[in-house]
């Protein structure tokens, strides 16, 4: 397993230094550049822009742009931030902690719910709960995350005003308040972009342990444990849910990309400031140190999500353990 | 079903239990921060803005956007602040503000400033003139790249003979010399930011915690979620009238707004069309709306954009341009895109300007002269009723950014009117720093542009030839006139302020008659407020310049307006 570990570890910096050479490309390719907005105010002229780029070493090469990132990066320095005004490595440790705690709980409670929803409806298949929870779950993961968002947004913070409209905290009352009411302040403000994500990818879930149970439902093993008298409840939730778990277990690492996808436009609506908005006010404001960083994190993220998968393929199919 | 009852309840509900936690928490968790002073008379309270951007930097030097401008406005103090009339010419009308007093040299060269002996930074630190001329080596250095740099350079020196007085020496006598010494620079102090590296200053913990000697006093900032002032209570101007203000991030529109209509928010700007009917059947909320000084114009680009050294194919000719101006239906454009919200454009300029000229000259909309005036010039329609003229059709892309909805709008407009005048019309929308890049680069046809302007209008830069061919030139379009520019270089030298409005109108009438663009609308500057708030004075220029004086009534007070001054005070 060690070794299975340190290989995957291996290939996942080669991915990222490919993709952070790509991106380097791509992204100073982009036409624009950190310093061409502010066109409204005719103050900013040209030459204030000019020496502006000059000042962030804009004015060179671009091979002596990436010869100078690489060299920083090296060094574990990760540039500064035009767009944010402070070292990126600032903006990212700020970030990543906000988007660790909503895409965490997301990705729990939408594995969670998308199981115990695909159980309820195989004890039931085919009843109206089952054809209604198929149904509301094909709606949900057919509607894009911003889309889900805003409209929870609308229903249950200005027609229903239930949730505060964004943020993660109060922007008024939060620095006055203790310990305690802080953390109620924080809860109640990731009710909605978490019900979004959960929701999102919990009906994705939900669809394929449907499928997955279904298929091992007739299978022999099954039919045998309910001919030595079983009870239904037991047979599927200790002898098929154990078997049909591995396209779940799949989709955990499929899901945790999808997530970081989606969280970038969930946390734009709800203006949660984690790492979606930083990508989203990187992309849009040409800030290429920031830009690069977060691709960087975002393949780590990606590339650990299928390593959970691989490790997880393991422990649940011990035929897969010396392979 | 009226969700409204519903709605009113549940926000009650909301805001009971959000003041409930703010009341009891305290006492049953302990370690909250609680604010026992109470200010005295009308003052109090605490306005929540809603915006859709950060700040770009808190060190006034480094400013250039609204939202920067914003929250300087309040930490820093400029030495008289200009009027509301937002006169420019000589110091009539300017406030004193860290300057108690000026006086003006008999050449008119230099203006001596005499400080507030009573004028402290947020520190304790008295403000000095060395402060003073501290800030203008600052505004002044290449290495700091002051967007407003420019506009500074008709200042020669700044000369200290003691600690309450600094005296501006300038090159030239000019009618905005005060409003160039005073307007864009904001004073900072020079114990803080003298030792800093000129080049280095937004990695200052200055950058990150200004301290300043405004009314408001820097509080706390998270970037890209919120950021706090409070009121400076021992100000030498008076303490501000609210207890603080707080800026509140929210990069989408929606959400922005939403904070607004949900209670969350006491301020928006700018407010769209689409949301007028939430805000006035909302009883809490007031829709303001004043002269902004924005103008937006359908710009042509007189210059291949491949070739510069030669005229555009199509719009090098006047007569077509001409004829496209004539074909827009202006009036019916704005009615379109912004209802009531915006009024048709009446050149390069606004209304808000002081003495400005709304009789100037138009070009009409008139479809039967465009139609005439492109066949006379050999622009026939084909079968398909789209023109060509020798073999070539008579088309062109116009780019749009796509961070205005409104200009989204406008050029689907446009796109159909031209098209009944049998003109091909390709939009091209790009997001903001595309479109940049190809308004720098001259690299377009035509382009739905748009200016903010500052009170003194910075016309040379932006329709000047020096600003088409200088260095740092924003005439995208290149229209280059001679008479224009004697016309306009006549009107900014002149100090008898009717000969200059004479002059002025008269470049108006060359650039208009000249059509390098067709001037389309002027957006009316619209805030929504909670109405709980009495906002002193908006000025044109800026809505929140006298955000010091804006009060609350006392009657109709909000929890969030009772928590009081900064702790730290």
């Amino acid at each position: 397993m060690i070794a299975f570990l340190l290989r995957r570890a291996a290939h996942t910096l080669v991915v990222v230094a490919a993709v952070a050479t790509l991106v380097f490309a791509l992204v100073h390719l982009a036409p624009g550049d950190p310093f061409a907005g502010s066109l409204d105010n005719p103050n900013v002229t040209e030459e204030v822009r000019a020496r502006w780029r000059a000042a962030y070493g804009l004015d060179q090469p671009l091979p002596v742009q990436y010869g100078r990132y690489l060299s920083r990066l090296a060094r574990g320095d990760l540039g500064w931030s035009f767009s944010r005004q402070q070292p990126v490595a600032s903006v990212i440790g700020e970030a990543i902690p906000r988007t660790l705690l909503l895409v965490g709980l997301a990705l729990v409670l939408a594995f969670a719910a998308g199981v115990a929803l695909a159980l309820a409806q195989t004890r039931r298949r085919g009843r109206p709960f089952d054809r209604v929870a198929s149904g509301v779950s094909l709606v949900l993961l057919s509607i894009p995350d911003f889309w889900l968002g805003l409209l929870l947004l609308l229903a249950f913070s200005y027609w229903l005003p239930l949730f505060p409209v964004g943020g993660m905290t109060d922007a008024v009352e939060y620095p006055y308040l203790g310990i305690g009411g802080r953390l109620l302040d924080r809860a109640h403000h990731i009710v909605l972009p978490l019900a979004t994500l959960v929701l999102a990818a919990g009906a994705v879930v939900a669809r394929y342990q449907r499928a997955a149970l279904l298929e091992v439902l007739p299978r022999d093993y099954i039919r045998s444990a309910r001919a030595k008298g079983v009870g239904e409840k037991e047979v599927i939730a200790r002898h098929a849910l154990r078997n049909a778990l591995m396209p779940s277990i799949t989709l955990l690492g499929t899901s945790l990309p999808a997530l970081v996808g989606g969280v970038v436009f969930v946390e734009k609506v709800f203006s949660w400031p984690g790492m979606g908005l930083v990508a989203v006010d990187a992309v849009s404001s040409r800030d290429y140190p920031l830009v690069l960083a977060v691709v960087i994190v975002g393949t780590i993220v990606v590339a650990a999500g299928n390593l959970l998968a691989d490790v997880l393929y393991r422990v649940a199919d011990p035929r897969l353990r010396d392979a | 079903m009226d969700m409204a009852p519903v709605r009113r309840n549940l926000l009650a509900m909301r805001t009971r239990v959000g003041h409930l936690l703010v009341a009891l928490l305290p006492v049953l968790l302990g370690g909250c921060e609680t604010q026992k002073e109470k200010p005295s008379g009308p003052a109090g309270g605490t306005v929540v803005i809603a915006v859709a951007a950060d700040v770009d930097a808190l060190i006034p030097p480094l400013v250039s956007s609204i939202q920067g401008r914003q929250v300087t406005d309040q930490i820093f103090d400029r030495l008289a602040d200009i009027g509301d009339s937002l006169n420019t010419t000589g110091d009539y009308g300017f406030r004193p503000r860290l300057a108690e007093r000026w006086t003006w040299s008999p050449d008119s060269l230099s203006i001596t400033f005499s400080l507030n002996p009573l004028a402290r930074w947020h520190d304790g630190r008295p403000v000095t003139s060395r402060d003073v001329q501290f800030t203008h080596q600052l505004f002044q250095d290449p290495d700091v790249a002051a967007p407003m740099a420019a506009l500074l350079s008709n200042i020669d020196s700044v000369s200290t003979p003691d600690s309450l007085t600094a005296v501006f020496w300038f090159k030239a006598r000019s009618p905005r010399q005060f409003f160039d010494a005073v307007y864009n620079v904001h004073i900072v102090p020079e114990h803080l930011l003298g030792s800093a590296p000129r080049g280095q200053l937004r990695a200052t913990p200055f950058a990150r915690s200004p301290v300043g000697s405004g009314r408001f006093r820097f509080a706390r900032w998270q970037p890209a979620v919120s950021l706090e002032v409070v009121a400076d209570t021992n100000n030498y101007a008076g303490r501000a009238k609210l207890d603080r203000v707080i800026w509140t991030v929210s990069p989408d529109f929606t959400t922005a707004s939403t904070k607004l209509l949900a209670g969350e928010a006491d301020v928006f700007e700018p407010v769209r069309p689409e949301m007028i009917p939430e805000i006035r059947k909302n009883p809490s909320l007031r829709l303001t709306t004043y002269p902004g000084l924005d103008y937006t114009f359908l710009q042509f680009n007189l210059r291949d954009p491949r070739r510069r050294s030669a005229p555009h194919a199509l719009f090098g000719d006047r007569r077509l341009r001409t004829a496209l101006s004539m074909a827009i239906d202006r009036e019916s454009l704005v009615r379109n895109v912004f209802d009531t919200l915006a009024r048709v454009a009446i050149g390069p300029t606004v209304r808000g300007y002081v003495g400005a000229d709304e009789s100037l000259p138009q070009i009409r909309y008139d479809t039967t002269a465009a139609n005439r005036l492109l066949d006379s010039l050999g622009w026939t329609r084909g079968a398909n009723r789209m023109r060509s003229r020798a073999g070539r059709p008579l088309a062109f892309t116009l780019v749009t950014p796509t961070s205005s909805r409104a200009r989204g709008r406008a050029a689907v407009i446009i796109q159909e009117q031209l098209r009944k005048l049998g003109v091909a019309v390709e939009i091209e929308s790009l997001d903001n720093a595309a479109f940049s890049t190809r308004m720098q680069g001259r690299s377009f046809d035509a382009a739905l542009g748009g200016w903010h302007l500052d009170p003194a209008p910075g016309i040379r830069q932006t329709w000047g030839s020096a600003g088409s061919t200088g260095p740092g030139g924003n005439n995208f379009g290149s229209y280059e006139s001679a008479e224009f520019d004697m016309r306009v270089d006549s009107a900014l030298s002149t100090m008898d302020p009717v000969r200059a409005h004479a002059w002025m109108r008269r470049a108006y009438e060359v650039i208009i008659r000249d059509a390098p663009a067709v001037w389309l609308y002027e957006p009316l500057s619209a805030i929504a407020l909670h109405s709980r708030i009495k906002p002193a004075t908006l000025r044109r220029d800026a809505w929140w310049a006298h955000l010091a004086d804006w009060t609350i009534d006392p009657a109709a007070r909000l929890p969030r307006d009772n928590i009081g001054p900064a702790p730290s005070q």
